[in-house]
């Protein structure tokens, strides 16, 4: 209770613009938004790219947040649209790593420094390859279903408040997803 | 292969289920079918296998980089100001 409650001094405190309360309260989130945007487009990079974007309009957006959820379901819902604006950006061409982007020399910000905590012991190069292909050839409507019910453990009330569907919506897309996924890895099982 | 009116049931509701661990949002009945039916116990298996290799496969961010993300995200705020 008292985190919570302390949680939400700090959304308070960063709406009237506190930069530092900003800081406090989302630094607990830095990594399931890396990791949800990882999940989502497989590639570091990009995930690096939406954190960063996330990061900014969390803090624009923040008005818009009226307790009525859990700060992370809000919080989903602006990484999920900003992976969705990335998308938008590739499909016109107009992606730019933050690799590529200027800053000052005194802030050595974007260290490529991923540490990939999958388990190396069960997961091995030749499966993680398998399951990347496998949900890159799941389009991202049906992924995000999956992503946000079965990899993040959110109630399907939640998914569908998160993409605007209604529950007929996301129940029939994470039917397809979680179908599809399973026969794409049919003969991993097979093989095991 | 053709499958029973019971399985294609089963394997529906399985795919919509919002708790493929407990099952408890399942008719007794089709609870029932899958304890009996090692083709739709098997099925359910995988699908709940794919699962949690999803959830295995994470990456994650040092400190560090983490740190560094936030400072610079703080201050391009403080320069939007």
């Amino acid at each position: 209770m008292k985190k919570i409650d302390e949680e939400l001094d700090l959304i308070e405190a960063a709406k009237k613009g506190d930069i530092n309360a900003f800081n406090k309260l989302i630094k607990n989130y830095t990594q399931l938004i890396y990791s949800f945007s990882f999940k989502v487009c497989r590639n570091e990079e990009k995930a690096k790219n939406t954190l960063q974007d996330t990061l900014i309009n969390v803090y624009k957006s923040l008005k818009t947040f009226d307790g009525k959820s859990k700060f992370s379901t809000w919080l989903y819902k602006v990484v999920t649209n900003n992976c969705l604006m990335l998308r938008r950006s590739e499909k016109a061409g107009k992606f730019i790593s933050v690799d590529d982007i200027q800053f000052d020399s005194s802030s050595d910000h974007f260290i490529s420094s991923a540490v990939d905590i999958s388990s190396k012991e069960t997961l091995n190069t030749e499966l993680k390859e398998k399951l990347d292909e496998a949900i890159k050839k799941l389009p991202l409507k049906y992924r995000l279903v999956f992503i946000l019910r079965d990899i993040e453990g959110l109630s399907i009330e939640e998914t569908k408040n998160i993409l605007n569907l209604s529950v007929p919506v996301v129940k029939s897309r994470l039917h397809r997803a979680r179908n599809f996924l399973r026969n794409e890895l049919k003969e991993y099982y097979e093989a095991s | 292969m053709k499958l029973a009116k019971i399985c294609k049931e089963t394997l529906d509701a399985l795919c919509k289920s919002d708790d493929l661990y407990r099952l408890s949002d399942l008719p007794e009945k089709l609870i029932d079918h899958i304890k009996t039916c090692n083709q739709c116990a098997s099925y359910r298996n995988s699908l709940l296998e794919t699962i949690e290799l999803y959830k295995n496969y994470d990456i994650k961010l040092d400190k560090n980089t983490q740190k560094k993300l936030l400072c610079n995200a703080c201050n391009k705020l403080k320069e939007d100001l």
